[in-house]
């Protein structure tokens, strides 16, 4: 369904898709995760014509995203990260104005069905500025749809909601999914990725770093736990010491104010007393400590060495 | 393009169209107000206070109104479109959303200035009824006089709304509005507004020189051969082909910029 193939993209002499391939099937979620600045927004920009890439091609079912975007804005639907409402409309008039620009039969009904379907009869008079941020985000979603579209392209489609709003996003999103649309979502948050995609590209500074389902990016290669320990400071003596047991696989640094230490062991029960233990003897107190299944975060520290928040 | 591609665009760009002009009547109040405010000021003082006051003759008016009609459809045009495409480009985002229909970013570009042009026409009408009521029996003026004028109105419209695209495309909103201010002052007041272009090769050639390279000049000279012939300097078919060279070149700016704007 889609096809990208070495996707180079520069602005002003900084890259920001480094040789991007990857291929999306028919009535898949295929999801780009991956922190701000990774280059999923421009990716996305490629595929909905909005950016033109350096180099490399891209394809939606067979046309060249270049060289006939007409029939790719045709084929798609996009939800984009900056909510492009018109202000000077009211909801009901901004769906209005885009089904006449699609040319959809039928404009009206079309409009209060999408309406109908998003629950948002009742507030399709208001201005848009009087819109919550789970509304404006259903109303961009029903906005996307008004063509019928096979594919849609969903930008941090939850970015800024509350868990509700959150929750009602995503349960739009799995609909389409049982309507067989393919999507393909960009999102900096795990959970959503986990939740609702079938395939996930990992992608860190224009890059894809790593690809496959989400169940294959947690289980690949490290059927091992993660011990996350919250410290105020810690030494470069500790870590070593860490790391020489025979069952841990890596230890990570992380900071985020305070020192996050992420210990990857195939035997947290053995190894745990044994790191406090260490931690102690060097005269440092754990704040917090858990113990945890690897997670798609802990697949993205992994293969990038930084946190996405 | 096939067919089929050209449709799309095409009803792509009249529901844009149709936004356009209803919001433009939606706020109508707000737009006649911007549009005929600053010529119905320039009337006021230079054709009704300062003659009424001797300090200019009263034959003025025939040589001030053809350039404030010119000058209103060029604000008109430009401004609404220089405004609304830097202010939609850096705030409302709206026009992505019609970026993202599948329109050609030609047609965008080319319905973003028939709108500007619209406007201008709305304003050189407004500002020239306005004129004939406040100076009765000054112009012998009919409705071929307005036909014909509505050619030059158009030509302006077409002209400075694509200058404005290229300025609205060019520059944000913060530089955009200082942009407006130093492009458009030399036109307004260089543009054969205030003076007929006719007493200048004896009085002051260089002024003279000046003034042929300030598009405006085409407008006003162009609407004084229909309003006051015996004034004007150029004949109208030299306005068109003059005031044609600086559409051809705006039009071509305004599309390079909005495009390179439009797509990353």
């Amino acid at each position: 369904m889609i096809h990208v193939s070495q996707l180079v993209k520069y602005y002003n002499g900084l890259k920001a898709l480094d040789n991007v391939s990857f291929h999306v099937m028919e009535g898949e979620i295929f999801g780009l995760l991956g922190p701000n600045g990774a280059g999923k927004t421009t990716l996305v920009g490629i595929l909905t014509t909005e950016v033109k890439p350096t180099s490399g091609t891209a394809r939606i079912k067979g046309i060249d995203v270049v060289n006939d975007p007409l029939a790719v804005k045709h084929l798609i639907g996009v939800v984009p990260q900056h909510r492009s409402l018109d202000r000077k409309l009211n909801g009901r008039e901004n769906m209005l104005v885009m089904a006449r620009a699609y040319g959809v039969k039928n404009p009206k009904s079309r409009v209060e069905e999408l309406l109908a379907l998003v629950g948002l009869t009742d507030r399709a008079d208001n201005g848009i500025r009087q819109y919550s941020g789970g509304m404006l985000q259903k109303l961009l979603v029903a906005r996307a749809l008004i063509h019928d579209p096979e594919i849609i392209f969903l930008d941090e489609p939850s970015l800024g909601l509350d868990p509700q709003a959150r929750i009602a996003i995503w349960d739009e999103i799995l609909r389409f999914k049982d309507e067989g649309k393919t999507m393909i979502l960009t999102t900096h948050y795990m959970e959503e990725a986990d939740r609702l995609c079938d395939r996930v590209a990992i992608m860190n500074q224009g890059k894809i770093v790593k690809e496959g389902t989400p169940e294959k990016l947690k289980n690949e290669g490290i059927m091992r736990s993660v011990v996350t320990l919250e410290l105020k400071r810690i030494s470069d003596d500790v870590v070593e010491e860490i790391a020489e047991f025979e069952e841990v696989e890596e230890v990570q640094v992380i900071e985020k104010g305070f020192t996050e230490l992420h210990v990857y062991t195939h035997n947290a029960e053995k190894n745990i007393p044994q790191i406090i233990k260490i931690i102690q003897r060097h005269g440092l107190k754990v704040y917090r400590l858990r113990s945890q299944e690897p997670s798609l975060e802990d697949v993205f520290i992994n293969l990038t060495g930084r946190s996405l928040t | 393009m096939t067919l089929k591609r050209a449709k799309w665009s095409f009803n792509a760009a009249v529901a844009i169209f149709r936004r356009d002009m209803y919001v433009f009547c939606k706020e109508i109040g707000g737009n006649l107000l911007r549009i005929v405010g600053e010529p119905l000021f320039f009337l006021l003082v230079f054709g009704l206070l300062l003659p009424d006051l001797n300090l200019f003759p009263t034959g003025y008016i025939e040589i001030l109104v053809p350039g404030i009609v010119s000058m209103s459809t060029m604000t008109g045009s430009m401004r609404s479109v220089a405004a609304g495409i830097g202010l939609s480009f850096e705030y409302n985002e709206d026009i992505r959303a019609h970026i993202l229909t599948p329109i050609t970013m030609r047609t965008l570009a080319l319905e973003k200035i028939i709108c500007g042009t619209f406007q201008g026409i709305v304003s050189g009408t407004l500002v020239l009824a306005i004129a004939l009521i406040m100076f009765p029996g000054t112009f012998s003026f009919s409705l071929l006089c307005y036909c014909e004028l509505f050619l030059i109105f158009i030509a302006s419209g077409l002209t400075f709304a694509s200058l404005g695209l290229a300025l609205g495309s060019s520059f944000i909103p913060e530089t955009l509005f200082e942009v407006m201010f130093i492009s458009m002052m030399p036109m307004m007041f260089f543009g054969a507004t205030f003076y007929p272009l006719s007493l200048l090769p004896e009085l002051n050639p260089t002024f003279f020189y000046l003034t042929l390279f300030i598009p405006l000049t085409y407008i006003s000279e162009g609407t004084r051969a229909i309003l006051t012939p015996q004034i004007a300097y150029l004949s109208a078919i030299y306005c068109f082909i003059g005031i044609g060279i600086y559409f051809v070149i705006f039009f071509s700016l305004g599309l390079w910029a909005f495009k390179r704007r439009a797509i990353k």
